[in-house]
């Protein structure tokens, strides 16, 4: 089974930091024909170069094996929003970065998402940047002439791990369940995080309430936020020394937290998985999205009526289509799989940003939905009546219950998962059934 | 020599000649053209295959001559090297890619050669790629120097950029024994010295290397790095230039801290002078933000001395320093900011802003310096402090429906602090949980398979347990459809991992359990033998007996009650439930078929509560026989054992109910091993905290149940056996070993402390003795000894002195996992009223005068602990002051730190022994402050924190139901 596709990032210079200019070379995907995608005099320069930062060291780390990742991030301008994202290399963990066009003096602005070369020197060059230095920011193709002397060519052929590119799918669905659970100072959110133990335990811990914050506990108990991997939080060490405070967020009913450290320059957002070893294109989150058939015309109408807006108004949206705003959602939801959207969990609301990968192979990627597909097309599945089903594996038939609480089999994975990881493929497959019945 | 025409021919070569022979025959074939070798190249792989997966082990017991004995090395190692050598020269690069070479080093020259000429015959590329995969970091590195240096020197294209090559390079160049120096071997090698630049940025240790003290006489040519480079420096071989630039590099970038630390030295060693220093000045400024704490500490420093850095940018950018948890960094910048504020006002508001964000840092010195120097200035300081010091406003308590006895034994009609909480369980309504049954099949046949998957408490398996034993039936078609995947994944799992779900059952109680199940499913007695493999364990014995009294009953499909399973979290079963059962099986199938299960009735009888013990005796008067006469015993009846009685394993259960550690020899009419004598006895002189001297007599033998053992002859008929003696078994010392993976792992360790809930004391010990074995060691899943901590959370249970033990040693444990478990439960039982600081001290005290306790670690713990509240802060600082009253050690400085934190005045035994201290330094000043401590005094917030704890407990056993009370003849069902 194909695990990685051949990419090419295809750069016309190295990004840098070259006196007071730095210059993101983004590749000519999806891009306006301006020669900039943004250009802008940054207010806060020293605050700029720490989100850059931070979320370099969250693209350049696979916090669960001691493996290189070299994946690019992917910006997105908008009307009033400039966004960068990106996954470790273990896909455990998803940095966004959200910063408002108004802390900029900005010059030039277009629209799009676009992949951005990051590299070593100009980390090393982001180290250095002082508060009080000029710092313009040009996110683009070409450079102006000035610093265009001595520059190369900067081609990367990647392989892009399909989980990497399934994640971007995946976090999409947890966004719009979360829910704010703690807000933190930012003193009180440093110190929590400089309790941890240098050694990160290896069973889950859980983040719960104490007197003047936060702390680790090694307990499930009511209200605390279970976290696995601690150590994936380090990167947000850095940011909170300059930061208002930090907001933690969680979806219970997938265990995802989000950390975001929010300041007046803009917010930096850290989606975990639950646990290190897991990464978010294992989660299945959107298998059952992609299965189901329905919806085709609806999406394509919604999709028509987006415009790069930082924020989709779904009312308005629902208003202009002539249908209701909870099919607009679940259209969105769909879109989000298909990396046509993202979710912003403070604005609670959906903004458009189309990846620049092939998603419309998602559904190649999926393997459950693949395997799924193969079992119905073989006729594997037969019903059993009040709401049972067997599918025929290898050598034992599986059963498949659909209940009013969810749907349950009898396979070893689900039994491991109960669930937690998405439909297991025999459930995908009664699913499908069911739908074709 | 014969030509090697075919296969046939060098297979015989390779496994039986001596290398003098092989070595020329190889070379030979290597010199073949490409047709020639391709012939060979699969038989060789398959050869060496064999080798790898242990297949040709039996010739280096057989085939081999006498004379390659003879030489003085293991037959294996020639067959290892012949082989090697020639899949090496003829092998796939698949193939070639798994050779490890072992023994290298001491390999004969002929063999060492030997390696260096196939490998030179080969395609470069080829030899290229074979050496990229020897340099992988995750495996150990045994391809060496000596190696590779030749084929580098023979063209082959190593990429010497790649960080597994600098990794190597960094390591192995400066071998321990050189012929020549360091410096020398680089000068000789162009390609190398362009490559030192990329050293720097590279997870290497070649500049942690050091000189062992007295190596400069013995090796005169050994340089370390640091060295070396510089001499190449003062010629102008390497460029200084470049070596300042790419360290100052280095140490602003991600490395572990031990590599900063090392190029930190390397840095300082160059001593760069103030021109370089001004020309790096923003490199320099890049290592405030260091995450290495000495590092920041060192570029604040350089600050300080360097006259022409921007000062006004230096502060700016200084506030990461402030990040480090540490004090000195944070400290060394306040000190440098004050200088700087004083000599240049212009700087003052940088400084203040530095100050500012330094009052949330979590160490008082860092945060008191800072606030000072505010307040000096005029600033109103709003304290972010990492320990609560001012207790939050007291309400007053109301005792209003609370009972006399309870007020009495918390301590809320005396003065001054309340004691420890001092009851037994047995006396009181303690708070339980009910469990839930499994209900129906399908739900049996869920968890079942969940538990397959992944099972780590004991409770989850006796859930199962009581699931299989009452719904159970006729096997069906259905039953066989809605079971074959779960058959299926039980019968094919691989028996690898023990740790994690039922599935991998290898041995002992896993096996058992999966055989169970199969039994279950199939319909079919599996019982299986014990493993030769197996350390002896009563307790293994024990709980296979209860397996095996259950299984046959599967096989045959009749449901019953099982009489242990419990009907409460922590092991616990309310007396009532276990007359409904016991009432239900004697209906069912007689008084008889209560003999057929001694286990499971002996398991019930020790998980019996105290609650309504006297309504479940009434409700046992009925029944005859004795089983039933040794339920009523344990239930309280007055009747014992009488002379006729079979079992005295069972009345030795009854009896341990009735009374957990009393002496029952008299009743019983039979010696009753003490149970803690016993243990004593078996582990000798270790843990002798308890302060009690082992007696001479004590049996030395170190069987099992030594102390029954002894009376063997006229007492062995009547004595337990020990398979049914769960209660000694709980004394048993198992030692962590993979041989006894099913009575260690998750949830097995779990499994254990629901056995005898009424007396821990056996899974105290054994805990206590797993922790200290396992003290300096890290976290494992394979021994996670954080569950033995569960029973302690439950909120009623009292914290004697041997959980104050087991405590004590989790809280200086580095498994962070349990040390963390360990830092929830003193919150959580702190919080309770349970942990007390009287027997905390004074246990920590005997511990750490037997236990060699890593101070640093214990004391973080507890830092943490007392950040919880006012009273943790209190019951800290008692704890503290006991370890600071022994001679201090060399690293106590975290102690005093704690104390300082902690501690508001200071006991006279920790005042003496501070005042005996001779140490002078950091610790002399810590020691200074705390002398200037006032004499301890009574603090009446902490009484009234102390009663406020415990009123909620006084609370609910004053409303507890009837049938919660020992001496209830109430209702059934008790729900918490």
């Amino acid at each position: 089974m194909m695990t990685a596709m051949d990419f090419v990032y295809r750069y016309a210079q190295p990004s840098a930091l070259r006196g007071p200019r730095l210059h993101l070379v983004t590749t000519a995907s999806r891009v306006s024909d301006q020669p900039y995608f943004f250009k802008g005099r940054a207010r806060h320069p020293e605050r700029l170069a720490a989100h850059l930062l931070a979320l370099s060291q969250v693209v350049r780390t696979h916090f669960f094996l001691p493996r290189p990742a070299v994946l690019d991030p992917v910006f997105t301008s908008s009307d009033s929003v400039l966004r960068a994202e990106g996954f470790s290399g273990c896909v455990g963990v998803y940095a966004r970065v959200d910063l408002s066009t108004e802390l900029f003096d900005v010059e030039c602005r277009g629209r799009g998402t676009t992949n951005v070369d990051f590299n070593e020197p100009m980390r090393r060059a982001l180290l250095g940047v002082r508060r009080e230095q000029e710092l313009h920011l040009s996110v683009g193709v070409h450079q102006v002439a000035v610093e265009t002397s001595g520059t190369r060519m900067v081609e990367k052929k990647v392989k892009l791990p399909l989980r990497w590119v399934k994640s971007f799918s995946e976090v999409q669905a947890y966004q719009p369940r979360l829910q704010l659970t703690f807000e933190l100072t930012a003193a009180e959110a440093l110190i929590f995080l400089r309790s941890f133990p240098k050694v990160p335990p290896k069973s889950l811990s859980y983040v719960v309430s104490s007197a003047g914050g936060l702390r680790l506990s090694q307990r499930p108990a009511k209200g605390a936020i279970p976290l696995g991997g601690i150590h994936r939080l380090a990167v947000l060490e850095p940011l909170l020394r300059g930061a208002s405070g930090l907001r933690l967020w969680w979806d219970p009913a997938s265990q995802v937290s989000a950390w975001e450290v929010h300041e007046p320059t803009g917010r930096f957002t850290l989606l975990l998985s639950p646990e290190l070893y897991r990464g978010f294109s294992g989660e299945g989150q959107q298998l059952e999205a992609l299965g189901s058939g329905s919806r085709a015309e609806l999406l394509r109408k919604v999709r028509a009526k987006l415009n790069w807006d930082s924020r989709i108004d779904v009312d308005h949206l629902a208003t202009q289509l002539l249908t209701a705003p909870s099919e607009v959602t679940g259209a969105l939801a769909v879109l989000g799989s298909q990396g046509v959207v993202g979710y912003d969990a403070l604005e609670r609301c959906y903004f458009h940003r189309e990846l620049p990968f092939d998603l419309e192979r998602v559904e190649s990627l999926q393997p459950r939905l693949l395997s799924a597909r193969k079992l119905l097309a073989a006729d594997k599945v037969t019903a059993l009546g009040q709401g049972e089903f067997a599918v025929a594996g290898e050598e034992v038939k599986h059963i498949v219950r659909i209940t009013g609480d969810g749907a349950r089999c009898s396979c070893p994975w689900f039994s491991k998962h109960q669930g937690s990881r998405g439909p297991c493929k025999h459930v995908l497959a009664v699913q499908l059934y069911e739908g074709d019945q | 020599m014969k030509a090697i025409n075919n296969y046939q021919a060098l297979e015989k070569l390779l496994l039986e000649a001596p290398p003098e022979q092989t070595v020329p025959a190889l070379l030979a074939l290597t010199a073949r053209d490409e047709e020639q070798r391709a012939s060979f190249q699969k038989p060789v792989d398959q050869l060496h295959k064999a080798l790898l997966n242990g297949a040709l082990h039996q010739l280096t017991r057989e085939g081999l001559t006498p004379a390659h004995s003879d030489r003085g090395t293991s037959p294996y190692y020639y067959l290892n090297s012949n082989i090697t050598l020639a899949v090496l020269a003829l092998g796939s690069l698949a193939e070639a890619k798994r050779v490890r070479l072992y023994g290298y080093q001491n390999a004969p020259a002929i063999i060492k050669e030997a390696y260096l000429q196939v490998l030179k015959q080969r395609p470069l590329e080829w030899t290229k790629s074979w050496l990229h995969e020897q340099l992988n970091p995750k495996g150990a590195l045994f391809v060496a120097w000596e190696l590779v240096d030749p084929l580098l020197a023979h063209g082959v294209p190593l990429d010497l950029r790649s960080e597994r090559f600098l990794r190597f390079f960094g390591d192995r160049f400066n071998p321990a024994f050189p012929e020549t120096s360091l410096s020398r071997r680089l000068r000789e090698r162009p390609h190398l010295l362009e490559v030192i630049p990329a050293l720097f940025r590279a997870p290497t240790s070649a500049f942690s290397q050091g000189v062992p003290s007295g190596w400069e006489e013995l090796h005169p040519h050994y340089q370390i790095w640091t060295e070396a480079l510089i001499e190449l420096t003062q010629d102008g071989t390497l460029p200084r230039r470049l070596l300042l630039e790419e360290s100052l590099l280095a140490l602003a970038g991600d490395f572990p801290k031990g590599q900063l630390s090392a190029l930190l030295k390397f840095h300082q060693a160059l001593k760069p002078n103030a021109s370089e220093l001004a020309e790096f000045e923003p490199l320099y400024r890049a290592l405030l933000a260091s995450p290495s704490p000495q590092v920041a500490a060192y570029a604040v420093k350089l600050f300080d001395r360097a006259e022409r850095f921007d000062r006004l940018t230096f502060l700016q950018a200084a506030h990461p320093v402030l990040a480090h948890p540490t004090k000195g960094p944070a400290m060394a910048l306040l000190k440098l900011v004050r200088k700087l504020s004083v000599s240049d006002p212009a700087l003052e508001q940088a400084g203040l802003e530095l100050a500012r964000t330094a009052t949330s840092h979590p160490h008082k010195d860092v945060v008191e310096s800072a606030g000072s120097w505010l307040q000096e200035r005029g600033e109103v300081v709003q304290v972010v402090s990492a320990v609560p010091v001012v207790a939050a406003p007291l309400d007053e308590l109301q005792l209003d429906g609370i009972e006399p006895r309870w007020l009495e034994l918390f301590g809320f009609s005396s003065d001054g602090v309340p004691g420890p909480l001092s009851y037994q369980l047995s006396e009181v309504p303690f708070r339980l949980t009910p469990l839930e049954p499994i209900s129906t099949l399908q739900q049996l046949i869920d968890e079942v398979a969940a538990a397959v998957e992944e099972c780590r408490s004991g409770e989850q398996i006796e859930r199962i347990l009581d699931g299989l034993s009452r719904l159970s039936g006729p096997r069906t078609p259905e039953f066989e459809l809605r079971t074959q995947a779960l058959k299926k994944r039980l019968q094919s799992a691989p028996v690898t991992d023990t740790v994690q779900g039922l599935s991998a059952g290898g041995m002992g109680i896993s096996l058992a359990l999966k055989q169970l199940l199969l039994s279950w499913i199939e319909g079919r007695d599996l019982a299986t033998l014990p493993s030769p493999h197996e350390r002896p364990s009563q307790l293994r014995e024990f709980l296979r007996g209860r397996l095996n009294e259950l299984r046959p009953r599967l096989v045959r499909g009749e449901p019953s009650p099982l009489l242990a399973a419990p009907s409460h979290q922590g092991g616990w079963l309310l007396p009532s439930i276990f007359l409904e059962r016991f009432t239900a099986l004697v209906q069912k199938s007689g008084e008889k078929s209560l003999a057929e299960r001694p286990h499971d009735v002996i398991a019930a009888l020790l998980r019996l509560a105290p609650h309504g013990r006297e309504y479940a005796l009434n409700r046992a008067q009925q029944f005859n026989g004795e089983v039933a006469r040794a339920v009523r015993w344990a239930l309280g009846d007055a009747e014992g054992p009488q002379s006729g009685d079979r079992s005295s394993a069972l009345w030795l259960a009854a009896g341990r109910v009735r009374e957990p550690r009393a002496d029952l020899s008299a009743e019983l009419g039979f010696p009753v091993p003490n149970l803690e004598l016993t243990w004593s006895a078996r582990r000798g002189e270790r843990l002798r905290w308890k302060g009690g001297s082992q007696s001479a007599d004590t049996a030395s033998s170190s069987r099992l149940g030594s102390m029954v053992s002894r009376f063997k002859g006229i007492f062995s008929r009547v004595a337990p056996p020990p398979s049914l003696n769960p209660t000694e078994a709980q004394y048993e010392c198992l030692s962590q070993s993979w041989l006894q993976p099913d009575l260690l792992g998750p949830w097995a360790t779990h499994w254990r402390t629901l056995h005898w809930p009424q007396n821990l004391d056996g899974t105290w010990q054994q805990a206590a003795t797993l922790m200290w074995d396992r003290l300096e060691q890290g976290s494992a899943l394979a021994f996670p000894h954080q569950l033995f901590l569960e029973p302690l959370f439950e909120p009623d249970r009292p914290w004697d002195d041997l959980a104050c033990l087991v405590v004590c040693l989790a809280l200086a444990s580095n498994s962070p996992d349990l040390r963390m478990t360990a830092v929830d439960l003193m919150i959580a039982g702190i919080d309770d009223g349970r942990a007390h600081p009287t027997p905390l001290k004074t246990t920590l005290g005997r511990a750490y005068k037997g236990i060699d306790l890593k101070l640093n670690r214990l004391c973080q713990a507890l830092q943490q602990v007392a950040q919880a509240g006012v009273l943790h802060r209190y019951t800290v600082a008692q704890m503290a002051s006991r370890l600071a009253s022994f001679p201090l050690p060399k690293n106590g400085q975290p102690l005093l730190e704690l104390l300082l934190q902690t501690s508001d005045w200071l006991e006279p035994t920790t005042r003496d022994a501070l005042a005996a201290n001779t140490s002078g330094g950091k610790t002399a000043k810590l020691i200074e402050r705390l002398m200037a401590l006032p004499e301890p005094t009574t603090d009446p917030h902490i009484r009234h924190l102390m009663l406020a704890c415990r009123l909620e407990r006084a609370r609910a056993w004053s409303a507890a139901p009837a049938c919660a009370r020992a001496g209830a003849t109430g209702p059934v069902r008790y729900r918490a």
